[in-house]
């Protein structure tokens, strides 16, 4: 049984429903013994990026794969005895940055796919202006209609970490019910604006955290200095709440919610929920996936 | 490990005292602290961890004899060895000189390729003169290099890891740096291991990107250290090998690489093919030496001119007309000249060095002459000596002139001048 | 019904914004015609407003002649907002309306209330004679983020109004609309405000890299005033599209 549990859930947003456009949010959430992971991705919603809701899903995949690859490898040890995860606790930069490369690597080989196996057709190129048919003809001007923002969380018993490209954000709740925003935030992501999977330099537009256990510290169950929950949500989310006080919050309610029920109950109500925020809020799509301590685990 | 507080003493092994200030940074070996002594600020880098007294005398020797060229920051005076445990003070860095990883990670940029290719001589230079007094590096990574945007001067620290060939104090460096024969534990660094590092990064310097790593790399989510045994040694693959297109850059992720590799001549090109083909990679010997890494930075130098759109562009000697690379504008065929086995293009702005003008120099930093524009007729051009020898310049009508210390040479084609014994050189197409 | 449902989620805001030129040159019909197109605009912007529990469209103005002021200073609620006749007299210190444009376009000031992806509507209404430096404070206030994407509209006043003084402003010739008579003016007030309101609610295109690139808002907002002429718009005709 897993130490945590992870929930993923997309809504479609109330502005997209209205105007007969697909939902470009994907997320994704897996777990098992000894790590969960929570995922998601924000295709870019101007007309001219009209298989982002492709490029969304494509990234969730990839992302999950990659991180599956690189959690089963953290045992490999090396010639002189030490295991991959030591050399992740020493350098994790290095192996952040790794992990996004290999993340934008996979995206562009399953988007490339996609796109010999079905060249755009004249429907889709009809919304573009010319110049942007110009564009979208050159070597690589066909990839940002698949654009799209991506945040993963990865939880496991001594460490965690957030990777995180464009808007959207990532909140995690500690044990004291203290909250934060820990991965660094890009001010290049404005308003409407954002970096994306697409851009031609998305490797140095990732962000990251990487934190892990403090070895000093006598509580075993519940590492007191690891979050509690971790949640990941596209902007459709943060956008409704405004600033980062009202988003925590709203995150901390989410927390006592999942105290107090029992997780798919928990889970139902939040997705029940999360259209009435979308018709309220920023009418956007929205998706929010998260990582929590498994009570049935944790309960003695 | 307790550290240093303000005011705190510390005892210089010649005598005397230094004074901690502050702190100012901290690395993996050590903590670097502003210190002060007799009215003068130096900075002092305090190791953090035991070291031997092999390491200590090692040092104590490199200072005697002194550091091979301005660009490094030599330590000055270590303190007294006192519990297995030390320091050094050498000169304060200018907050101007950024760290070489900065410019990895696009936080700075070079203000125009002329800042770019004078680091590249600084670094080529820096290690022939290493070399040349028997030092090997050992260490060599990105961590060691500061450079100044604007002007391509470069600093060099962290040369604690400086040692006489054949002496290993026992760094094995970063594995990105590292010969594959080292990578392979095959040989412990050393002269010829130092030369495929310094290719290494004079290759991140032009084109901001590792020689070695494209799609093979990114195509796993973790680097274990049997890939890494076998993509920087046993099976290493050049991202621009023309023979092999398993390793080629990723655009989204070695964008620049992708970018800038066309803008270079076909001459720098090879020299990086071999660099990382497999005589480069294979047989350490057949390494480029550092001074032709120089001759080549020179000739690329000698190549490059500002365009009247402010930004720099190389011009080919060969093709019988080059575009700039910023704003397209056709630049023509500039008049040459032939001085040697060097083709230097003649341009306003473009300079002349004792590497060119003086017999047996390899001096690439002292200017010897300009090319200046009339200032009545501005088509006329002319090169200015700025040396302290008189050359003898034949016109095409065989004409002479004596053309001493600011004096100008008018640049028309047949024209040849005589800048020192033996060193002729002619204007041509 | 729920832990959830107790949660509050702000209204969405929208702040408009007028710099009205008080300068001597305004006088008569201009600034007539002027103080009541506001006036008369506010309460259809209030409608908007009021027609939809979850928005909001703030007002704020900014009047310049010799020095600028705030009218009031902070964004006020359309249906809090109460005009008073604007008078005119003195220079045009467009600079110095410049400078407080972009002091107040902060998250600190009067974006504070703005839900993620709003971005401000400004119009100027100005004959375009400025008499201070005003390019350099334009220069800075291009600088500005919440500048670079709000909408911007400037209207022409009068038949000898200086439009390239106001394309500096729009970045764009399609967003200096003329406004040769009072009604015309009224009719180009509504439909600006009440498009750009319409348009900043709706979900987030994106930019990503140079200005090339960008599809904002504000170029949404372009192609639609493109299409826009000075027949009567039924305001019914345009949705509240909160």
């Amino acid at each position: 049984m897993s130490k945590f549990k992870a929930f993923n859930l997309t809504e479609i947003g109330a502005s997209h429903i209205k105007e007969a456009k697909v939902c470009q949010d994907d997320s994704l959430s897996f777990e098992e013994k000894g790590y969960a992971v929570a995922i998601v991705c924000d295709g870019h919603g101007s007309n001219k990026y009209f298989r982002s809701d492709r490029g969304s899903r494509i990234a969730a995949l990839v992302t999950i794969s990659a991180i599956q690859e690189l959690m089963k490898s953290r045992t490999i040890k090396n010639e002189q005895g030490s295991k991959l995860i030591d050399a992740l606790f020493t350098n994790p930069d290095k192996f952040m940055q790794q992990l996004a490369a290999n993340i934008i690597y996979r995206w562009r080989e399953q988007i490339a796919e996609d796109y010999q196996h079905e060249p755009f057709s004249e429907s889709e190129l009809a919304l573009l202006s010319p110049k942007e048919l110009i564009a979208s003809q050159k070597e690589d001007g066909w990839v940002s209609a698949y654009g799209t923002t991506l945040i993963a969380a990865v939880r496991a018993s001594n460490f965690w970490f957030g990777l995180h490209i464009g808007d959207g954000k990532c909140v995690t709740v500690n044990a004291d019910g203290t909250t934060a925003q820990p991965i660094p935030w890009d001010e290049k992501c404005f308003l409407n604006v954002t970096t994306s999977l697409s851009d031609a330099q998305a490797l140095s537009s990732f962000r990251w955290v990487f934190e892990q256990n403090n070895k000093s510290s006598y509580l075993s169950s519940f590492q007191k200095n690891l979050p509690m929950a971790i949640f990941v949500g596209t902007d459709g989310v943060d956008d409704t709440f405004g600033n980062d006080e009202a988003l925590e919050s709203f995150y901390k309610t989410v927390v006592q919610l999942f105290n107090e029920k029992d997780f798919d109950e928990a889970k139902a109500e939040l997705k029940t929920y999360l259209p009435k925020l979308s018709e309220k809020g920023s009418r956007d799509d929205v998706s929010i996936a998260g990582i929590l301590y498994n009570k049935t685990v944790t309960k003695k | 490990m307790k550290e240093f507080k303000q005011n705190d003493k510390i005892e210089l092994k010649v005598g005397g005292n230094i004074t901690i200030k502050r702190k100012l940074g901290e690395g993996g070996q050590g903590i670097v602290y502003l210190v002060e002594m007799n009215g003068k600020q130096y900075a002092l880098k305090w190791y953090t961890h035991v070291c031997t007294k092999d390491f200590y005398d090692n040092l104590d020797n490199n200072i005697k004899n002194g550091a091979p060229t301005d660009s490094f920051l030599w330590p000055q005076f270590l303190t007294v060895w006192k519990e297995k445990r030390f320091g050094y003070i050498m000169a304060l860095r200018t907050e101007e000189y950024k760290d070489f990883s900065h410019f990895l990670l696009a936080k700075v940029r070079f203000a125009s390729l002329s800042a770019m290719i004078n680091a590249a001589l600084q670094i080529s230079n820096a290690f022939r003169e290493l070399h040349r007094k028997g030092y090997s590096y050992q260490d060599l990574n990105d961590g060691n290099f500061f450079i100044h945007p604007t002007s391509g001067e470069v600093l060099i620290c962290d040369n604690d890891n400086v040692a006489p060939y054949g002496k290993n104090l026992g760094i094995a460096g970063k594995c990105r740096y590292m010969a594959p024969e080292v990578v392979l534990g095959k040989t412990k660094p050393n002269a010829d291991t130092d030369r495929f590092s310094l290719s290494v990064i004079l290759f991140m310097l032009l084109f901001n990107n590792h020689p070695l790593e494209g799609k093979l790399i990114v195509a796993v989510p973790a680097m274990i250290e049997s890939m890494e045994r076998k993509f920087y040694g046993s099976n290493p693959v050049f991202i621009f090998d023309p023979k092999d297109n398993l390793n080629r850059p990723v655009i989204g992720i070695h964008t620049n690489a992708i970018r800038r590799w066309p803008i270079f001549p076909q001459f720098v090109k090879d020299a990086f093919i071999h660099a990382f083909g497999s005589e480069g990679i294979h047989e350490p010997q057949k390494r480029k030496p550092e001074n032709e890494w120089q001759k080549l930075f020179v000739k690329l130098r000698d190549q490059t001119v500002k365009c009247s759109c402010g930004n720099e562009t190389f011009i080919n000697p060969d093709a019988a007309d080059s575009s700039c690379l910023n704003c397209n504008k056709s630049l023509g065929k500039p008049l040459q000249l032939s001085i040697g086995r060097s083709k230097v293009i003649l341009w306003p702005g473009q300079k002349t060095y004792s590497c060119h003008t003086k017999s047996a120099s390899d001096h690439y930093r002292e200017i010897s002459g300009e090319i200046i524009q009339n200032k009545v007729n501005p088509s006329l051009w002319g090169m200015r000596n700025l040396s302290s020898d008189t050359w003898i310049a034949t016109m095409p009508d065989n004409t002479q002139k004596n053309i001493k210390n600011n004096e100008v040479v008018p640049i028309l084609k047949g024209v040849s001048v005589m800048f020192a014994s033996g060193v002729k050189g002619e204007i041509v197409e | 019904m729920g832990l959830l449902d107790a949660v509050s989620i702000p209204r969405r805001t929208m702040v408009l914004f007028f710099l009205v030129d008080t300068s001597g040159s305004m006088s008569g019909d201009k600034i007539g015609a002027v103080n009541e197109a506001i006036r008369e605009v506010i309460p259809e912007i209030n409608d908007i407003s009021s027609e939809n529990a979850d928005a909001q469209i703030k007002i704020a103005v900014l009047d310049f002649s010799s020095g600028a002021h705030w009218i009031y200073d902070k964004p006020v609620e359309a249906d809090q907002f109460v005009w008073n006749n604007l008078e005119v007299g003195g220079l045009t210190d467009m600079g110095v309306a410049y400078k407080m444009l972009n002091e107040k376009l902060s998250r600190t000031e009067f974006m504070s209330d703005i839900t993620g992806s709003y971005a401000p509507a400004i119009f100027m209404m100005s004959d375009g004679a400025p008499t201070d430096d005003y390019k350099k404070e334009l220069e800075e206030l291009r600088k500005n983020k919440w500048f670079k994407v709000g909408i911007k509209v400037a209207v022409a006043i009068g038949n000898d109004a200086n439009k390239e003084v106001l394309k500096e402003f729009t970045g764009n010739e399609e967003c200096v609309l003329e406004a040769h008579t009072p009604e015309a003016l009224k009719q180009m007030i509504r439909f600006a405000s009440v498009t750009a309101s319409q348009i900043g609610s709706k979900s987030s295109g994106v930019g990503i890299g140079g200005a090339d690139d960008s599809s904002t808002k504000a170029d949404d907002f372009t192609k639609q005033l493109k299409d826009f002429t000075a027949e009567n718009i039924d305001p019914n005709d345009v949705q509240a599209g909160w």
